[in-house]
């Protein structure tokens, strides 16, 4: 079953339909409220959030326009508007992930500590930094998708990830540079 | 092929590749099954009727205009049958003015 049909289904109340694309979509809503919120359980509550929104107000989603973004801009309302609720529990830093197999002790604390450098400088960023560029990076958005996702201007959007990949590369530079 | 040109409007598969591993949750599949976990089982059927409750309202007014229209179309017509039967049965006499209103009522 292609989105479009899915979508179609799900806008009349599907609940398999809408899972469906929960599944498809859990991904990239984690990451911009992970991009938003530093605290993962806080993320996730956010997300959740977030695909619950879009399912009271799917009926009101245009299918003449695509629905990730869509998606998008409800996981950044509610990552934002989780932020407002609660106080943060406290910026936790991203654990490191399982190092692959066959990593040696050294790899895995060089790739540990070139996380926790990317995680430190991710947070220094202003949100819309971060957002933009990981929309830009990770997703592949466009500057003008980008504008449309944030709410602001394709040239905003491109001073943001322009700023945000060069602060974000100075440290993986900097990393080089040790190694 | 990473550049570190910031004005390269390419996306940079390395600095993705970082950011998508710094960012990612985990356990895609856990937290997908709470979502649909949550995701309302017989609700639908709630939101099926409220789907239906605003085309059903306006078809029951309609059908109600309808009905009442009718209703008192019949009520008029008994009235001029009735009137028009008084006149023809009436033993005084009828002056032509007076049964051109009830024929020209009843026609109506």
């Amino acid at each position: 079953m292609t989105e479009g049909e899915l979508i179609e289904k799900a806008r009349g109340g599907d609940t398999e339909a809408f899972g469906a694309l929960v599944e498809a979509h859990a991904e990239f809503v984690r990451r911009l409220t992970r991009a938003v919120l530093h605290d993962r359980d806080d993320a996730d509550d956010a997300a959740q959030d977030a695909f619950f929104s879009a399912w009271r107000s799917r009926e009101r989603f245009d299918p003449a326009r695509p629905f990730k973004p869509w998606l998008g801009q409800i996981a950044i309302n509610a990552a934002r508007d989780l932020n407002r609720r609660r106080v943060i529990r406290r910026t936790e830093a991203i654990p490191d992930s399982l190092p692959g197999p066959g990593s040696t002790p050294a790899v895995r604390a060089e790739q540990a500590d070139l996380r926790k450098r990317l995680n430190a400088a991710l947070a220094e960023l202003p949100e819309r930094q971060r957002l933009a560029v990981v929309l830009f990076e990770v997703d592949g958005y466009a500057h003008a998708e980008i504008g449309i996702v944030l709410g602001i201007p394709e040239g905003t959007a491109r001073s943001e990830v322009f700023h945000a990949r060069r602060k974000l590369r100075a440290t993986l530079g900097e990393q080089k540079e040790e190694a | 092929m990473t550049t570190n040109d910031p004005f390269d409007s390419r996306p940079d598969p390395v600095l993705g590749a970082r950011l998508r591993e710094c960012l990612d949750a985990g356990d895609h599949a856990a937290f997908v099954a709470r979502v649909r976990a949550r995701l309302p089982r017989t609700g639908s059927q709630w939101e099926t009727l409220a789907t239906w409750a605003r085309p059903g309202i306006a078809a029951a007014l309609i059908l109600a205009a309808s009905l009442g229209y009718w209703v008192v179309l019949q009520e008029t017509r008994t009235a001029s049958v009735g009137q028009a039967t008084e006149v023809a049965s009436s033993d005084r006499p009828t002056d032509s003015d007076g049964l051109l209103a009830v024929v020209l009522g009843g026609a109506r």
